[in-house]
């Protein structure tokens, strides 16, 4: 992995974020002979950690108390008596709902929609070296994974192959393909949400006239149960379609081509000086399909008929690279490595959409032309881009003790606007090698002692296209003119002209370390970067009638720390045992915004929930902050307020009597404030492999600490608006004193449903959590069969393995796993527990 | 070593650096700086100018309606803020519907005046820039009413601005009066034909002058300039046709409409949930959900059961009003879209019926006795159907004015136009105008000539009240409401009085002000960069 400017030069932009270097299997790196290596597992997955939901006695008093608010004082004495109650929770044909609820009566919706997930992956790969001097590298593999809710499936078919050939001593050259053809399927987009959302009184079932479930038959709108013969409403509640019937009846289908290959051509005319010309190409092929059956919620009001729509997109990218390599030493000592690149890069993507309603079969998304012509719907789209680069770097050392890097590169883009599109980003690094220094030879305690530092710049292009020029959406405006249909066209983003590059400053020290004939080895970095020019959609103010634009919006600032330490506490024969761990402390904070640099300056984003303040990180959480409830005998002071019992109160900072939005700034007058933010405070990993005779014992933990998520989960969970839908188990919620027979509950968590306050409702007070987490990734135990065994079994190496994947979570968190605390909820999934069973076979 | 030398040979020609390799290759989009220079793209441009009345009227209703004397929810809660005032802050819910889309509105007005100047010149640009003029006063208009002033742009912005300074009222009303008098002098003097017209123009500068003759900066001369307006607007033409037929669902652009916002089911997304508008969702209980879809026939439309009639609103109709039958579907027939479907409802049974205040029992003795019943018939007694808390479906009276019984069945569905102007309000200004002015017989005279289509007898004495009441006959759900109160300053007195929800004391705000402006939404002020804005003074 290679993060700092100067090492990162030669990637260009593309690396800005820094550059992971996969080195894959490729002909040039076989072995002689002929090499057949399998790597086989098999797994289930079940869900795990689930959250906690209400059971049925808690919700059926949740359900009701969520009237009290609203209910109307029919007799007019002055409160809600309990039939006023009933009237209103009940009213519109509910005996069985209520029937069920005095039965405690539920249904375990957790059960009926989830389900073990099986995995498989298995692939086998053949090598080998020809004594003429081509070598290559073939492998298959076949990967299947089923979900957690039926229907939802991954096949993934893998080829890859490589070959490279030295002609001569001057001459080689080499290629490398991958095509992978994956399917995957994704089944109800609705579901899951639908099923957890649904109350734990309502059942997929139909019922007789009696009310009682008639479990072979599911009944389309649990919500809106009714009695068969008299058409009359058992249950009136929600419209939800029932998620069973979703799963059964949705197509959710992606079908992926993917190829990637290279070729290179390498001449070296002397052993000092080389040239090397390599393409590589990437063809990415998409097809999604989307189809709801007649029997969906989608379909069903959609005149009962099933609907579809089909988007498919190419992109073809390519990299053509021309370098040379100069390596020269002379006396002995001086190294010089001169490197040339020039490297042209280009990335299109064509795509186009299609749909339609009222199909008459249920063919899914492959006759949508069989739909109602007025429900056509298509489009068809392009994009392109270009980046054309040259470098130059210059390694210098001396005796392997002092090293010197020098680089600068020149970066061209078609993103951003004529007369900006060039750059150029110089680098320099230098290295000394103390543990090589004559008067270390001594101190044998230290085997290795290198010290870096680097400074330079790194750029980054990475914006929409056409983000310089007013083009027109391609959706028309629609209208017409007494019926006869006329089209409008306009911009809907602003056109940038001076768009630039985001230019990134770093300066990096680090210190690479080995003790004890390197039983311990780590390296500790401290860094310094500062992005200017950042590239960011800038919302523009309403009055301008533009959402947004593509701007160079400000500049911010990285410092931070990582240390990695590795020891090798044991190492004999048959027992050795090692430790790693890192930490990462990152500061982030925003310079300057939109020309201002006033510390604690407020500015909104496109995002209601992403802020840009001067001064704090750019994941900053700023808001009002929740203060508990307000209680009866505060009702006086909420009024003060302008609001009242039961619901939820924020801090007023200046304690003036109101509270205010603020004018923008940080500070006194502003009773908005810092919450938190959503970047962790230190993040640490901790690995550890235990090895005793042929087993092997590992486990890998990693954690994110002091982390703020404005969670989507609560939002739909925990919501006291809502009445009818399921609850995270939350301990209470406001119910004042009343005359309708409901307990009070006092609560300085939850406002009381329905009248939960301008805060709770608007500013959405309630709903961030902190998603800090200790997560162990996975535990495995292998056995590898000892080398005496395999020459008699004529096998190279065999391992077999148990692997478990995220067994344990540690978080106060209780939505469904920490780590994606601020997914939005219609992605967001349960956690799953994966456990894999595995062979790795070579020979 | 041949082969090698011309392999590379050939690469080297192959690879000749273009200097135009970084021009951005575009192939999918149109540049607006060369389309609407064409003659086929300045025409583009104003029609997304139109395109946005679509925006501005054909979401939510609860800007133009919620929280007056006419309409109050039933089991769906409408934004509380708007609809009940005591929770109405610069963040909640729908307050910055009208902002957001009347600014985008204005910009797309300023972008076409802009190029009508550079644009291929024909002999409709001169008229087309009349139009848009037309529109970007509609939106200022809407915004001054809505939030006093507001800021005043009217250049093409071409790149970001960041900053927005707030103009005061009576400037924003110069620039609306200066815009619709240039439009009424540009646009096209014909019938409707679903562009701006003279008549339309004439009609919304009336209302404007109108409007302004109640603000402290207005004065009497403006009720004079809005009475005589009017009246060209008018231009002699009687209401000819009756109320029923006004509204009748194939009657869309009838010889009274002045302005209306157009749709077409040939001219709409083919996005099921964004077919139309929402006009016709409202005003009604409740009718089921996607049930009522039978075989792919819609047999009863959705309803949101929220800006129900007040009990208020129902009894401003007298049992001689033609209006009655024509605004409410008081009977429904075997299903709600029967009336429509139906030849002969003479022999069609009942399933619903909502009793008028004015019904003795032996009005309901009658009626049960002599009309076909279902055999779920309910009879829906007065007390039971107008704005109250509900719980039943079917239980309040729903307006049936603008059904689509063409429409999928959707929340935003409706294909019908949303009627902007026509000429009964025409009427109605006239008299307000005229009555203001001090003309009263002139004004009775022009009230009149609205009650006399619906079968009223003619009005002797007229006052504000009188003229809000045969408003709220005349125009019930149509998108006036709010500003006809807040124009009348009878907001709070009238919503305190006849909407249940709303006392006088809800409208109390900050500094001792009323919330009757509503406030500058509070994401206009955090993304605006002039942290100075001021928000309306009853809110902070």
């Amino acid at each position: 992995m290679l993060k700092d400017a100067s090492s990162t030069a030669i990637y260009g932009s593309r690396g800005s974020n820094g550059v992971i270097i996969i080195t894959t299997k490729s002909g040039s790196n076989a072995r002689g002979g002929f090499n057949v290596s399998v790597d086989s597992y098999a797994g289930v997955k079940n869900t795990a950690r689930l959250p906690e939901l209400m059971g049925g006695d808690k919700w059926w008093l949740y359900h009701r108390s969520a009237y009290l608010a609203t209910s109307s004082d029919a007799n007019g004495n002055g409160a809600i008596d309990p039939e006023e109650l009933l009237t209103a929770y009940a009213g519109g044909g509910n005996d069985l709902l209520i029937e069920r609820a005095n039965r405690n009566d539920t249904f375990d919706w957790y059960d009926a929609v989830l389900k073990t997930g099986i995995q498989q992956n298995h692939y086998v790969n053949v090598s080998g070296r020809s004594d003429n001097g081509v070598a290559y590298n073939l492998g298959v593999g076949y990967q299947n994974e089923t979900g957690n809710i039926e229907n939802e499936e991954l096949n993934k078919y893998t080829v890859k192959a490589g070959i490279n050939h030295k002609i001569n001593d001057k001459f080689s050259y080499g290629l490398n393909m991958t095509i992978a053809n994956t399917e995957q399927e994704l089944g109800s987009p609705l579901a899951m949400q639908e099923a957890f959302r649904l109350n734990p009184f309502l059942s997929p079932y139909a019922i007789d006239d009696q009310g009682n479930e008639l479990t072979d038959m599911l009944f389309p709108q649990p919500g809106k149960l009714i009695y068969p013969t008299s058409g009359e409403f058992a249950i009136n509640k929600t419209s939800s379609w029932n998620p069973l019937l979703e799963i059964e009846n949705s197509i959710d289908n992606t079908r992926r081509w993917n190829v990637i290959g290279s070729a290179f051509l390498q001449y070296a005319p002397t052993d000092w000086l080389s040239f090397k010309t390599t393409y590589s190409a990437g063809l990415d092929t998409q097809r999604r399909g989307i189809s709801f059956g007649a029997l969906t919620n989608a379909g069903n009001s959609n005149s009962g008929l099933p609907l579809g729509d089909i988007n498919k997109s190419e992109n073809f990218n390519y990299t053509w690279d021309n370098q040379f390599n100069i390596d020269y030493t002379f006396e002995e000592k001086h190294n010089f490595k001169l490197l040339g690149l020039q490297s042209i890069f280009s990335s299109r993507t064509e795509s186009s959409f299609a749909s339609a309603t009222n199909l008459p079969f249920d063919t899914g998304f492959y006759n949508l032309g069989s739909g109602l012509q007025g429900t056509y719907n298509l489009g068809t789209n392009f994009f392109a881009n270009t980046l054309n680069s040259y470098a130059l770097r210059l390694n210098y050392s001396y005796d392997d003790k002092y090293l010197l890097t020098l680089s600068n590169r020149w970066d061209g883009s078609s993103l951003l606007s004529e007369g900006n599109r060039w750059d150029s980003f110089p680098s320099g690094a230098i290295g000394w090698r103390i543990s090589e220094e004559d008067f270390m030879t001594n101190v044998e305690a230290v085997s290795n002692l290198k010290l870096r530092v680097s400074y330079g710049f790194t750029g980054n292009n990475i914006i929409r296209p056409y983000a310089t020029k007013n083009i027109l959406s391609q959706t028309p405006a629609y209208y017409d003119y007494f019926g006869s249909p006329a089209n409008g066209f306009l911009s809907n983003t602003l056109a940038n002209s001076g768009l630039t590059w985001e230019r990134t400053r770093e300066l990096n020290v680090g210190l690479d370390f080995g003790f004890l004939n390197d039983r311990i080895i780590g390296s500790v970095d401290v860094y310094d970067r500062l992005s200017d020019d950042l590239l960011e959609e800038l919302a523009l103010p309403i009055e301008s009638g533009f959402s947004s634009v593509a701007a160079n919006v400000g500049s911010v600032s990285n410092k931070g720390v990582e240390i990695a330490l590795t020891t090798r506490n044991v190492q004999k024969e048959n027992i050795s045992w090692e430790t790693s761990f890192t930490f990462t402390k990152n500061v982030n904070a925003l310079e300057s915004y939109q020309n201002q640099s006033e510390d604690g300056l407020v500015f909104a984003t496109d995002d209601p929930r992403t802020w840009r303040i001067i001064g704090q990180p750019l994941g900053v959480h700023y808001n009002y902050k929740f203060d508990g409830i307000w209680q009866a005998d505060e009702a006086d002071e909420a009024a003060a307020y302008g609001q009242g019992e039961g619901q939820a109160r924020v801090v007023d900072y200046n304690g003036d009597g109101t509270i205010s939005p603020g004018n923008g700034r940080l500070g006194i007058d502003n009773d908005r404030v810092v919450l938190g933010s959503s970047n962790p405070e230190w993040s640490g990993s901790f690995f550890t492999s235990l090895r005793v005779f042929d087993f092997d014992l590992s486990a890998s933990v990693i954690t994110n600490q002091g982390v703020l998520a404005y969670s989507p989960y609560h939002q739909n969970f925990t919501d006291v608006r809502d009445r009818g839908r399921q609850k995270l188990d939350i301990a209470d919620w406001y119910i004042p004193a009343n005359g309708a027979g409901l307990p009070a509950q006092a609560s300085n968590s939850y406002p009381q449903p329905r009248n939960e306050g301008r805060f709770w409702q608007n500013d959405n007070v309630g709903y961030y959590r902190d998603a800090s987490f200790v997560k162990v990734k996975n535990i495995a135990l292998g056995y590898t069969l000892p080398s005496r065994l395999n020459d008699k079994l004529d096998i190279k190496k065999l391992r077999i393995y148990v692997n478990v994947l995220n067994p344990f979570v540690f978080s106060d968190y209780d939505g469904y796993d920490p780590e994606w605390a601020a997914a939005s909820y219609s992605i967001a999934r349960p956690s799953f527990v994966t456990t894999q069973l595995g062979l790795s076979l070579n020979f | 070593m041949k082969k090698i030398i011309v392999t590379l040979g050939i690469i080297g020609l192959v690879f000749t650096s273009c200097s135009d390799y970084l021009e951005e290759e575009n192939k999918s989009y149109a540049i607006a700086e060369e389309f609407y220079l064409t003659e086929i793209g300045f025409e583009s441009l104003v029609t997304a100018n139109y395109s946005q009345l679509r925006e501005i009227y054909g979401d939510d209703a609860f800007m133009f309606s919620s929280g007056t004397d006419l309409y109050a929810e039933g089991r769906t809660a409408e934004p509380p803020g708007l609809s009940q005032y005591t929770q109405l802050n610069p963040s909640s819910d729908g307050v910055a519907q009208i902002y957001n889309t009347a600014f985008k509105a204005i910009q797309l007005a300023n972008t076409a005046l802009y190029y009508s100047d550079i644009t291929a010149q024909s002999d409709n640009v001169a008229t087309r820039v009349g139009e848009v003029k037309y529109l970007r006063a509609n939106a200022y208009f809407l915004l001054v009413q809505t939030y006093g002033g507001v800021s005043i742009i009217t250049d093409y912005i071409d790149e970001p601005q960041l900053s927005f300074e707030r103009n005061s009222a009576e400037e924003v009303y110069a620039l609306i009066i200066q815009d619709l008098t240039e439009a009424v002098s540009a646009v096209s003097t014909g019938d409707f034909n679903g562009r701006v017209t003279q008549r339309a123009a004439q009609h919304l500068l009336a209302k404007v002058y109108l409007t302004r003759g109640y603000e402290d900066f207005g004065s009497d001369s403006d009720f004079t300039m809005a009475a005589s307006l009017a009246d060209d607007a008018i231009a002699g033409q009687g209401l000819d046709q009756s109320f029923e037929e006004l509204f009748a669902p194939e009657n869309d652009g009838n010889e009274e409409i002045l302005f209306s916002v157009q749709y077409d089911a040939g001219s709409v997304s083919a996005d099921p949930t964004e077919l139309g508008n929402k006009q016709a969702t409202y005003f009604g209980p409740y009718l089921g959900g996607s049930e009522n879809v039978i075989d792919g026939t819609v047999t009863a439309p959705y309803r949101t059961y929220n800006l129900l009639p007040t009990e208020f609103a129902l009894r401003l109709f007298t049992e001689d009003d033609e209006r009655w039958k024509a605004t409410f579907m008081d009977e429904i027939y075997e299903t709600y879209y029967s009336y429509y479907r139906e030849g002969d409802l003479s022999t069609v049974p009942v399933r619903d019926f909502y009793e008028p205040y004015w019904f003795t029992a032996e009005d309901k003795a009658n009626y049960l006795a002599t009309t076909p019943l279902t055999t779920d018939f309910e009879y829906h007694p007065f007390e039971g159907i107008y704005a109250q808390v509900v719980s039943n479906d079917y239980q309040t009276i729903p307006v049936k004015k603008f059904d689509d019984p063409t429409a999928p069945f959707g929340e935003k569905t409706s294909t019908r136009d949303i009627i902007l102007s026509r000429l009964g309000e025409t009427y109605l200004i006239a008299a307000e105008a005229y009555f203001k002015a001090g003309n009263t017989a002139t004004a009775l005279e022009r009230l009149n000539v609205v009650r006399s289509r619906a079968g009223v007898e003619d009005a002797n004495t007229i006052d504000i009240d009188f003229i809000l009441d045969e408003r709220g006959r005349e125009l019930l759900g149509e998108y006036q409401r709010w500003f006809d109160l807040k124009r009348t300053g009878t907001l709070v007195e009238r919503a305190s009085m006849y909407n249940p929800y709303i006392q006088e004391a809800n409208f109390n705000g900050a500094n001792g002000e009323l919330k009757i402006l509503r406030p500058i939404p509070q994401r206009a002020l955090d993304l605006n960069l002039n942290k100075d804005f001021p928000q309306n003074p009853a809110y902070n």
